[in-house]
């Protein structure tokens, strides 16, 4: 008897041993699957054990930031209410003083001139205070219910819908301002305040939840936009280049400042790294890191964060090596959103509308 | 083994390992953060007291199932499921093998054997993934992860002993049967 279930055992172990092999050869799809099956398993029980690993990891994060109370929030409603108001303000007085240029000069060429820097301005105001709907993304907020096992990578587990839109590829933002208070600040003060990227979906996702991988993860990486900071103060040489002509060195200005394309990763530590940057952008520590508004995210630059150091590359003259610090704070994650690409109607016609 | 009572605590080490234990990671830098392995430290409590290695062994494998559901990355591309069962398994046989050899009930041991089977799991298990990563894991990224499992070793060195600890105070009801003092103390 004793005989039969050692053998019975030791035949166990041995299948056991080739399911492992299996699963191995078989590739990450094999993986994804099962991994998928363990989530719904373990996010129910994760998630209240992660309400207090969050609040004591929070508070004991190296970058830890006050989170706002109710009278911050109100002070920035005041702000923002402020805001609209002055842009109202300035609309008219640009709508009037485009009048005004108009009559007096009485030039064509003047008056298109200024429509077009009136326009231009318009719009700048405009996409800042823009409600929700015009940016065609819907927020889907989701919860932090487990962490990766072990520290040799750099994902959460979320619990989140996949019939709500949360697909593989998906950007996580962290609420900028609400931090477990959402329920006392309206959902659009976010989206008007503009989000800080956490990271992206993975295809480990599911039913109800979704695996993210954080920006810091080494497998993470994503196309993004350098946008340097111009300071009349302290002016910064560029070389620019117009068609096929010899570039040109100049000095950055307002008008000249294009935000500079790369493409941004995670190599496991604290920072992200940009390889590849042309040292004649003259990047500098202090200049920020958006989001590449293209594909499904179309018109939305979520901020990454900012660089703090700028290395030449030893293998490649005439490049850099930038390292970027994450806006986001990253310790004691807990409410995230997700953004997911709305199909937006097409626009109504001026002529259809009741006036 | 009493394996309903080691599938529970099985369980709750799993859901304390991806929750609570986050509160124990350690930031490196550059390397990244430092998480101790507390499915490891179980692993040698298992191999150093369980009496049979058979159940010793599908003991382990199935903790190193349990880790390999949990971690998804750390070798440029999403790792699979597999090689932490095979590399744990590894390690259980080589401290169920050595234990003969030491007294386990000293802290010294218990800290030893939880930094020699992190010390193999781990980097059996980092190695295996770089491997079948499809060129996404460079030099440069592998040695650094070989750098973090010397770190998590010696975190084991010190989340062992007290775990093997916490653990033998339930092995009778719940984990492992039979007389203690059978067994070379």
């Amino acid at each position: 008897m004793k005989i039969r279930q050692k053998l019975t055992k030791s035949a166990l172990l041995t299948a056991l041993v080739l399911l492992s092999l299996l699963t191995t050869a078989a590739g990450g799809g094999v993986s994804k699957v099962l991994r998928s099956a363990a989530q719904v398993v373990l996010a129910p029980f994760g998630d209240p054990v992660m309400y207090p690993v969050a609040v004591l990891r929070g508070r004991t994060g190296d970058r830890h930031r006050e989170g706002l109370g109710p009278k911050e929030a109100g002070r920035l409603l005041d702000r923002v209410d402020y805001h609209r108001r002055l842009e109202n303000h300035w609309r008219s007085q640009a709508e009037e003083y485009l009048r005004r240029a108009v009559l007096a000069e009485g030039f064509r060429a003047a008056e298109q001139r200024s429509r077009k820097k009136l326009s231009e301005d318009a719009r700048r105001f405009g996409s800042l205070f823009s409600p929700r709907a015009d940016r065609g993304f819907e927020l889907i907020p989701a919860r932090v219910v487990a962490v990766e096992a072990l520290g040799y990578g750099e994902s959460r587990l979320l619990s989140v819908r996949r019939s709500a839109g949360a697909a593989p590829g998906a950007m996580v933002l962290s609420p900028p301002i609400v931090t477990d208070r959402s329920k006392a600040l309206p959902a659009d003060l976010a989206v008007a305040l503009g989000g800080k990227l956490v990271g992206r979906l993975t295809d480990e996702s599911q039913a109800f939840t979704s695996r993210m991988r954080m920006l810091t993860d080494p497998g993470f990486g994503v196309r993004a936009l350098i946008r340097r900071r111009f300071d009349p103060r302290r002016p910064r040489r560029i070389r620019e280049y117009a068609g096929t002509e010899r570039a040109a060195e100049t000095f950055l200005t307002e008008q000249n400042n294009r935000p500079v394309p790369c493409n941004i990763e995670g190599i496991g530590g604290p920072r992200l790294r940009i390889r590849g940057v042309a040292a004649h952008d003259n990047i500098l520590p202090g200049d920020e890191v958006y989001t590449y508004p293209d594909g499904a995210f179309s018109g939305l630059e979520l901020h990454i964060g900012t660089v703090v150091s700028v290395e030449p590359l030893a293998d490649h003259q005439g490049f850099v090596e930038i390292l970027v610090d994450p806006a986001a704070e990253l310790e004691g994650l807990r409410d995230v959103h997700v953004v997911v690409p709305v199909t937006l109607p097409p626009p109504a016609d001026a002529g259809d509308g009741p006036g | 083994m009493r394996w309903i009572g080691f599938a529970i605590v099985a369980f709750v080490l799993v859901v304390l390992q991806t929750t609570l234990v986050q509160l124990l990671r350690v930031p490196m830098g550059s390397l990244g953060n430092i998480v101790p392995d507390l499915l490891a430290a179980a692993a040698v409590f298992v191999c150093l007291y369980c009496r049979v290695r058979v159940d010793a062994m599908i003991a382990v494998w199935v903790l190193g199932l349990l880790m390999d559901l949990c971690t998804s990355g750390g070798a440029g591309s999403a790792t699979r499921v597999g090689p932490m069962a095979l590399s744990y398994l590894l390690a259980g046989a080589v401290v169920f093998g050595l234990r003969e050899a030491f007294f386990r009930e000293r802290l010294f041991t218990r800290a030893l054997f939880g930094a020699v089977f992190c010390l193999i799991a781990h980097g059996l298990w980092v190695t295996a993934q770089c491997l079948l990563s499809e060129g996404s894991c460079g030099w440069r990224l592998y040695g650094q992860m070989l750098v973090k499992v010397i770190l998590v070793s010696c975190a084991a060195a010190v989340l062992t002993p007290p775990l093997c600890g916490l653990l033998k105070r339930l092995d009778r009801a719940v984990f492992i049967p039979g007389p203690a003092s059978r067994y070379r103390r």
